[in-house]
């Protein structure tokens, strides 16, 4: 038997014009990543000035340069609906690797802020 | 996930700039599903109007009419300027807050525009830029072309 879990990983920006890497580990009982969610503390920061890669077990799902706000939600949408499929996709050794960039944008000017990425994840009952 | 995403990125920095580039498309993908492109505006002044940036052109090798034309347009800065007077949009709020009126919190689901073009070694794309032209200067913003694939299963 399995069940869903959600779990969630925050990077915190601090200066302008950079990038963040930050690895993660997962919890050994998690066999499959089903879906990803972006958000941060200020929303509009990360959607006019970010973009990142992740990697799941040195897998790459979203290459360098993937817009933030590709995967980010509203609240119009359903709950359910909210989290990118990636399928079944195997965790193998349990690290999520994200790199984060914020480059300037004119519409926005920079202020520290904080995001979170989600995932959605299959575990396995004990 | 059962295909790539590919990304190409642009600076542009001269008013009427025109770039070539090219898409290589790996070997094993079968099939060109979505393509989406954003803006990252670097050195220009707030911009209204019709939102225009530039014009792309994607052509595909090995087969012809596979070719995809589109205005690259800016998203509002604000989607949702106000609730329209409609007093629907307040339901489940006791009190009329900023997230209403927040065009990112009320947007719904991005999704890719689709398009179903056969595979393919390489994409060509020339992009001509329409915002520096219309403000007649010269102005810098990245353009980012997202093209999604599918893959045979190995």
């Amino acid at each position: 038997m399995s069940i869903i879990v959600k779990k969630r990983f925050d990077v915190a920006i601090t200066a302008a014009d950079k990038v963040y890497s930050q690895s993660f580990e997962l919890d050994k009982t998690i066999t499959f990543i089903k879906g990803i969610l972006l958000t941060a503390d200020k929303e509009d920061l990360l959607y006019y000035r970010g973009s990142q890669k992740i990697e799941v077990n040195k897998q790459e799902v979203f290459p360098e340069d993937y817009a933030s706000k590709l995967l980010m939600t509203g609240i119009n949408i359903s709950p359910n609906q909210r989290y990118y499929d990636t399928g079944n996709l195997p965790v193998g050794n349990g690290i999520v690797k994200i790199e984060y960039k914020d480059q300037n944008d004119t519409r926005l000017a920079f202020e520290p802020y904080r995001i979170s990425i989600y995932l959605d994840c299959e575990q396995r009952e004990l | 996930m059962n295909g790539n995403i590919l990304i190409e990125k642009l600076l542009v920095t001269r008013a009427s700039q025109q770039q070539y580039f090219q898409f290589n498309i790996p070997r094993d993908v079968t099939t060109i599903t979505g393509i989406l492109t954003t803006v990252q505006l670097i050195d220009v002044p707030v911009v209204s109007g019709t939102g225009q940036v530039g014009f792309l052109q994607l052509q595909s090798t090995g087969k012809a009419n596979g070719c995809y034309n589109s205005i690259v347009k800016l998203e509002p800065a604000v989607a949702l300027k106000s609730d329209l007077s409609l007093k629907s949009y307040q339901a489940g709020f006791t009190q009329t807050n900023a997230l209403l009126l927040n065009g990112l919190a009320q947007r719904g689901i991005t999704k890719p525009e689709i398009i179903n073009l056969s595979a393919c070694n390489n994409v060509y794309g020339n992009y001509k830029d329409l915002l520096g032209k219309i403000l007649s200067k010269d102005i810098q913003y990245r353009v980012a072309i997202t093209l999604w694939t599918k893959t045979i299963r190995l």
